[in-house]
């Protein structure tokens, strides 16, 4: 959801999804959604290589969204 | 779309709100340990820092600061039983559906599918809300998170899921 925090805090294994923050397993009601960002982050555990790097997996939102501190989208 | 640039929004937010300086963590190094075994055998804990408790727990505060306090939530407890506490971000989504946020039962899902191997037993919610005590970084890379990876080691896990509020 924060690829410039992840970016910054290197964490050894990190995946970021473009989704509005507390979203990060997408929308609600859609489980198939939510698994397959789930399948995909814990996919890391195993396929990473190297600390630090952030993997931008391919589940996204579908339509623009902001962020304002403290406000409801 | 370009991912949202949150640090500068949250710089100007707290200087706009009084809170000095938005406090960033850089690690001085990286950490790193091979997964040791197939992912279809590794039991996986959940950790969550987005405020939430179960309904019978203490709640965290909406608008806390420099809480440390960890709830732990039976890897069993039902989405009903689920709160969250934060008003930091709007959670309305996640208030209707937990596992837009908290994916426990999606963990327990891909376990009995052989996905994973397991889900540890308790996972563990943190509110720690805004970081206005200088210590506060400190304490939570230190004495906070080496109490999180005892917990950890001690229900077996192989690996934790970090998901952030």
């Amino acid at each position: 959801m924060m690829h410039d925090i992840l970016e910054l805090n290197r964490p050894p294994r990190a995946a970021f999804v473009d989704m509005p923050i507390g979203h990060p397993f997408g929308r609600p009601f859609d489980p198939a959604g939510q698994l397959a960002v789930l399948r995909d982050v814990l996919s890391l555990l195993a396929t990473a290589r190297e600390p630090g790097r952030v993997v931008d997996l391919p589940h996204g939102w579908g339509e623009p969204f902001t962020f304002t501190p403290g406000q409801r989208r | 779309m370009a991912p949202i640039e949150y640090i500068p929004i949250m710089k100007a937010y707290y200087q706009s709100a009084g809170l000095g300086d938005y406090p960033l963590y850089e690690p001085s190094g990286d950490a790193w340990t091979p997964l040791a075994k197939p992912l279809a055998e590794c039991h996986i804990a959940l950790i969550c820092s987005a405020g939430i408790s179960c309904r019978d727990q203490k709640p965290f505060r909406p608008h806390g600061h420099d809480d440390y306090s960890v709830r732990e939530v039976p890897v069993g407890t039902p989405a009903a039983d689920l709160t969250i506490n934060y008003d930091y971000f709007d959670h309305r989504d996640a208030d209707a559906d937990v596992n837009v946020l908290f994916p426990l039962a999606l963990l327990r899902q891909l376990a009995g599918e052989g996905f994973l191997g397991g889900v540890c037993p308790t996972a563990y919610a943190m509110g720690i809300g805004r970081w206005r005590d200088p210590a506060t970084p400190e304490r939570l890379l230190g004495e906070v998170a080496e109490d999180l990876a005892r917990r950890c080691r001690e229900q077996g896990a192989d690996a934790v899921l970090l998901v952030p509020g």
